[in-house]
């Protein structure tokens, strides 16, 4: 099939972008959408011409590191799909397909397609772990967990970081990103200690990243290739105000800065 | 009693800040409409006269809650618009296309204009306060030797005249529609939600908003094709 | 240079705490004054910067992602095997030793596979300590698995994503680390060169991949845990950034490269539906515990699966392995699956593919149990293939998917470059001549987290290690020599993309370095990889500028050291004659087709030194003994 492209181009940080019409010729249904873009770039690059830029690695749903809004959606029309796992039997012949990079204050444009997700990171390392070192750990069976506070921990693990709730939330705000990781920690035992220090430090680390705050229209849970849910937002509120309100010592450690 | 004074300063807090001064106000619509009911009670106004009597005669302790309530809203009010011009910062530049993602979101026209529909009631509480509190009224004997305002021969009177019936029936609704996601949104703020709660809190919410709004709008209706 | 694998004495059990014990320390407040390189963030590069910047070291950690969370370990699936023997079913460090070893085709060296199993139980209560949330049973213990014909239970998993919870607990860790200053990251950095100093690695070149400015660190160890070299075959299982240039480029800088042909194929994955593929997709190994592997008996049989009557149906590995049947260890199962489809009894379109069925299964457990087991993957299945996989056999294909070869590091994780360290995928170590399910994660993590501390600082307390800076004239060399292959690769303005270059390589391996390996069919490689690298360097087309992002720069650049590994791979393909584990030459095996191992001639690990590239490489040896896994003919019967 032949469809019609309109790409975000952008050469640098700093420069103007704009959408490029481009054809893309002889797709094959069972190509997947990023396969479809390497197949328009091929044509490009024996033009002589820039390839489009966008990012991929395992091209299997799961590092996070593709992302593009295809006709208005982070990811593009199917649930729970990365856009690496989205095929083009998706499409129709003819049809034209928007694409444009996450659009965040927090994830500046690098080139086209690919934005600095540093900010994320910034995030984690406000307090998104234990404060465990290598060789002091209990046996791993000494503190049992009950399967279901695992299982629904994992719900929130599963988080690839890939930036979709972000792109998806009118606010561009990261409160599903963040929460996931909050909700991960505070649903097991192992994260108890730290459990109020963390989430008031990254909070606050969102909050300076640029992010915006959450209007609660669960856009990001839609769009989220693994479903996690703003129950978790609901968690991390939760979280926030019993660090903030409850009265407890609230030591300085490595997370207050 | 918070351990971190300036908590509500953050996203997290003033959403935590938005959601509890929208419920006190919440709480305040519930009030006001069950006092209001008592326009229909068919006593040409006996009950309801007395009730805003009553209302008066609380004194200085009326004037604390409605400074009160002055707080509580314009809290509200400020909160909201410092933190949606906070947001319109987070996205510098928009996109070409966006689409609503559909699925399990709770996006609506609700979501999407809470700025726009608190705005207005504001101006219609304005209007509102203006039109029954502050304008003279006929004075009626209470038959314990004081006088009160008959403020429902007021309302009579005022919801005679179409345009008025038309923009407060329009005011409330848009009251129904900033509830309808606000109050989820609400409780989702202050981390009362656990999952597979989602869907549920969400339609409770809608259901409570679209009572209440039809209650308000019972009453100027009522009074036009009453009378 | 004779291999000193630096094996400590005394009983294989106390080796390591031995070794332990006589390691020189580093004291705590000297460590900051080291600064050690890390590049990788993958299991074993985030666990090791995690740990040192924890001891107090100076901690630089690069990697060529957006983000470190992003390593390709992030993909792996299935679990990570640990002896702790929760289940009482006769487990032990001695059991995994001694399947590790046997697994690995008796090419590894025990010493190392033994601390391996060793470490391995503190690795669980590590990443549980970090919260990584594996499987429970209801009584809140800690869920095992038998993974990849294991007869005992001893992986530990988190649901299909096991790989992606343990890279995310190592990189928290290291991001906590981040946080508090030990550790400074260089996310988008490509390692381009080695930078050696007076014979000990002291640096490395790195080009920044958003701004493109070639850079220079120094440092006083160099850690390398930059993943496997499986992208060389184009399509594999791997992340189409995975690559050999970080390896490949210290080999040209004197570290020799060992067992390069030791590539694992894994038996289950999704076959490839043509030429516009960019990478294939593991169907965990797991489904083989309830999967039946079948195709028709009959010749090119285009009937549908369920068309096919049952005694039609050949479940060869049932009939071929009775004790093991579905369940045989990859390489076997991968070998058994291109032999009958060269028979031409392959399915599918393209012929290359089998059936893996889980019928019998669903009737016998319920639709529903399955779908609690595998969901996710028979998802994934139909997203990829638009099949229902509970209605219709599943189609698989063996696909390239580990490589046990790297670069030759000894006991303590050195190369022959004193002070570069290698981790993880990137070494040869611990696996021989084929990897068992579930026991890279181990080796990454036990790597990063509890091998290199101890080794690492040995090396640092017991080495003169002057002072040296970026304007050292080796940095200035390395850069120019980095700045000089980009320019190189700019200038061609050729007419084909590194894309259909790298396929082209990419078949070539597969058909002739492949499963099945052949002398005549090497040397045909041998001859023809070189004309290839001329292509390259004549025709390749890379518009665009080096100042910038740009992809299809840094794509060109590993495809360039691809073409050059490649000769490397054939060639030690072609000098190791014997079959052995993932590495299957045709003239050598048994009557019944099975891998023929010669222990005489070849029980040894095979480390190349580099020359020049199209010069003939110098293969060293590093004997192999057993004294405790007497080898023998591995059979699944
Ligand atoms: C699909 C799949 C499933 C798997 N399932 C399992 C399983 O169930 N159990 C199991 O035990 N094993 C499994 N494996 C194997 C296992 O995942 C890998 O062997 C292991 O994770 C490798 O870890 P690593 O840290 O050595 O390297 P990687 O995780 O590959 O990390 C490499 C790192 O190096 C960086 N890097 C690479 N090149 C450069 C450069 N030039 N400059 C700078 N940085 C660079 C990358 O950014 C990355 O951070 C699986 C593998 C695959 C492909
Ligand atoms: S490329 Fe890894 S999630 Fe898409």
């Amino acid at each position: 099939m032949n469809l019609h492209l309109k790409v975000w181009r952008q050469a640098g940080p700093d420069t103007q972008g704009r959408l490029v019409d481009y054809e893309a010729q002889n797709i094959h249904t069972d190509m997947s959408f990023l396969e479809m873009l390497d197949v328009v770039n091929e044509d490009l690059i024996k033009k002589g011409e820039d390839p489009i830029a966008f990012d991929s690695d395992c091209r299997e749903g799961i590092c996070g590191t593709c992302g593009c809004v295809v006709n208005g959606v982070p990811h593009g029309p199917d649930r729970g799909t990365t856009v690496c796992q989205l095929h083009m039997r998706r499409f129709k012949d003819g049809d034209t397909i928007v694409i444009e990079p996450w659009r965040a204050r927090a994830f500046p444009i690098l080139k086209d397609l690919v934005v600095d997700r540093t900010a994320l990171d910034k995030i984690i390392s406000a307090g998104g772990y234990t404060s465990i070192n290598v060789g002091a750990a209990p046996d791993g069976n000494a503190i049992l967990v009950p399967k279901e506070a695992s299982d629904e921990a994992m719900n929130f693990a599963a988080c690839i970081g890939c930036g979709a709730c972000v792109a998806a939330c009118k606010n561009a705000s990261a409160a599903l990103f963040t929460s996931a990781k909050v909700s991960h920690l505070a649903l097991l035992p192992q994260g108890q200690v730290e459990r109020d220090l963390r989430v008031v430090a990254m909070v606050e680390t969102m909050d300076a990243a640029g992010f915006g705050a959450c209007s609660n229209e669960g856009e990001c849970e839609a769009v989220c290739p693994k479903g996690i849910k703003i129950e978790g937002i609901a968690r991390m509120n939760r979280e926030y105000l019993r660090a903030s309100v409850v009265p407890r010592p609230m030591p300085q450690g490595a997370f207050a800065g | 009693m918070s351990r971190r004074p300036g908590f509500l300063s953050s996203s997290v807090g003033t959403k935590i800040l938005i959601a509890i001064t929208g419920l006190l106000l919440f709480g305040f619509l519930i009030g006001h409409l069950v006092g209001n009911l008592q326009l229909l009670a068919g006593d040409g106004g006996k009950a309801f006269n007395i009730y805003a009597y009553r209302l008066e005669r609380l004194h200085y302790l009326l004037y604390a809650i409605e400074l009160g309530l002055i707080a509580i809203f314009l809290l509200h009010i400020f909160k909201a618009v410092s933190n949606y011009l906070g947001n319109q910062h987070a996205r510098p530049q928009a996109y070409a296309v966006k689409k609503p993602a559909g699925h399990t979101s709770q996006k609506s026209l609700a979501s999407t204009s809470m700025i726009l529909s608190g705005l207005t009631v504001f101006v219609f509480v304005v209007l509102h306060v203006r039109m029954f509190k502050y304008t003279p009224a006929e004075m009626l004997p209470t038959g314990e030797g004081t006088e009160m305002r008959n403020v429902y021969q007021l309302v009579v009177d005022a919801f005679q005249n179409p345009w008025i019936v038309g923009f407060y029936v329009l005011a409330v609704s848009l009251l129904g529609l900033h509830l309808s996601h606000g109050l989820a949104s609400a409780m989702q703020s202050l981390g009362a939600n656990a999952p597979g709660w989602t869907t549920r809190a969400w339609a409770t919410g809608r259901v409570i908003a679209v009572v209440l709004a039809a209650g308000f709008a019972a009453l100027p209706l009522y009074m036009f094709f009453a009378f | 240079m004779a291999l000193d694998s630096k094996i400590p004495g005394g009983p294989i059990a106390d080796k390591w705490d031995r070794h332990k014990f006589e390691s020189k320390l580093v004291s705590p407040a000297n460590r900051r004054k080291f600064t050690v390189i890390v590049v990788g963030t993958g299991l074993a590069g985030g666990a090791a910067s995690a740990a040192l910047g924890e001891l107090g070291y100076n901690v630089k950690t690069f990697c060529i992602h957006d983000s470190p969370r992003r390593a390709h370990s992030i993909a792996a699936q299935g679990g990570i095997n640990a002896a702790k023997n929760y289940r009482n079913d006769g487990d032990s460090v001695e059991r995994l030793f001694y399947d590790t070893v046997k697994g690995g085709d008796y090419r590894a060296r025990e010493a190392n596979v033994y601390r391996l199993a060793q470490v391995s139980v503190d690795i669980i209560d590590q990443c549980v300590a970090q919260g990584v949330p594996f499987a429970r049973e209801y009584g809140g213990l800690l869920d095992n698995r038998s993974f990849g014909g294991a007869q005992v239970s001893r992986t530990f998993y988190a649901r299909g994503q096991t790989g992606q919870q343990l890279l995310i607990g190592a990189y928290q860790s290291m991001m906590r680390q981040v946080e508090a200053g030990t550790v400074e990251l260089f996310p988008q950095r490509e390692m381009l060169d080695l930078v050696v100093i007076d014979g000990k690695a002291r640096g490395i070149i790195t080009r920044n991949l958003v701004t493109g400015e070639i850079e220079k660190h120094w440092g006083d160890a160099v850690c390398l845990g930059t993943g496997g070299y499986g992208t060389a075959y184009y399509l594999s299982t791997n992340a189409v950034n995975s690559n050999v240039t970080a390896a490949w480029r210290c080999h040209k800088r004197g570290a020799y490269f060992a067992n390069p042909c030791f590539t694992q194929i894994h038996p289950t994955c999704i076959p490839v539906s043509g030429d516009h593929q960019s990478k294939l997709t593991l169907m965990s190994e797991s489904l083989r515990n309830d999967g039946r592997v079948w195709v028709p008996k009959k010749h090119a049989d285009t009937r549908k699966p369920d068309q096919i009557p049952e005694d039609e149906r050949d479940y060869y590995l049932e009939r071929r392995y009775p004790s093991f049947g579905n369940l045989v260890p990859r390489d076997v199962a991968s070998r058994a699956a291109k032999a009958v489809c060269d028979e031409g009894r392959g399915v599918g379109e393209t012929g290359l593919a089998v059936y893996l069925d889980f019928g019998d299964s669903i009737r016998r457990l319920g639709e529903d149990t399955i779908r609690a087991r595998y969901g996710n993957l028979f998802d994934m299945y139909e997203k990829i293939t638009d099949e229902n996989p509970y209605k219709m056999p599943m189609r698989i294909f063996p696909a390239v998917h580990y490589t046990m070869g790297g670069l030759w590091v000894d006991y303590n994780l050195m190369s022959t470059v004193p002070g570069l360290h290698v981790l993880g995928e990137a070494n040869f170590s611990d696996h021989g001549a084929n990897r068992l399910g579930a026991s890279a994660l181990m080796q990454g993590l036990a790597d990063g987290y509890f091998v290199l501390p101890y080794t690492l600082a040995h090396y640092l307390a017991s080495t003169p290690l002057p002072k040296v800076t970026t304007d050292h004239p080796a940095f200035a060399e390395a850069a120019a020599g980095t700045q000089d292959r980009i320019n190189r690769i700019l200038a061609v303005k050729g007419d084909r993309t590194p894309r259909e270059i790298h396929r082209e390589l990419g078949k070539l391996l597969w058909n002739k370095v492949g499963m099945g390996r052949t002398a005549e069919g090497l040397q045909e490689a041998l001859a023809r990889i070189p004309a290839m690298r001329e292509e390259f360097w004549a025709r390749v087309a890379v518009p665009g500028d080096a100042n910038n992002v740009n992809k299809n720069l840094e794509y060109a650049g590993r495809v360039a050291d691809y073409l050059e590994f490649a000769e490397l791979l054939a060639r030690d393909a072609l000098e190791r004659r014997e079959s052995c584990g993932g590495h299957f030459r045709e003239e050598f095996q048994t009557a019944e087709g099975e891998a023929q191992r010669d222990d005489e001639q070849f029980m040894h690990a095979a480390a190349w030194e580099f020359h020049g590239v199209g010069t003939t490489p110098t293969r060293h040896v590093e004997p192999l003994q057993f004294e405790h896994v007497k080898p023998s003919q591995r059979s699944y019967k």
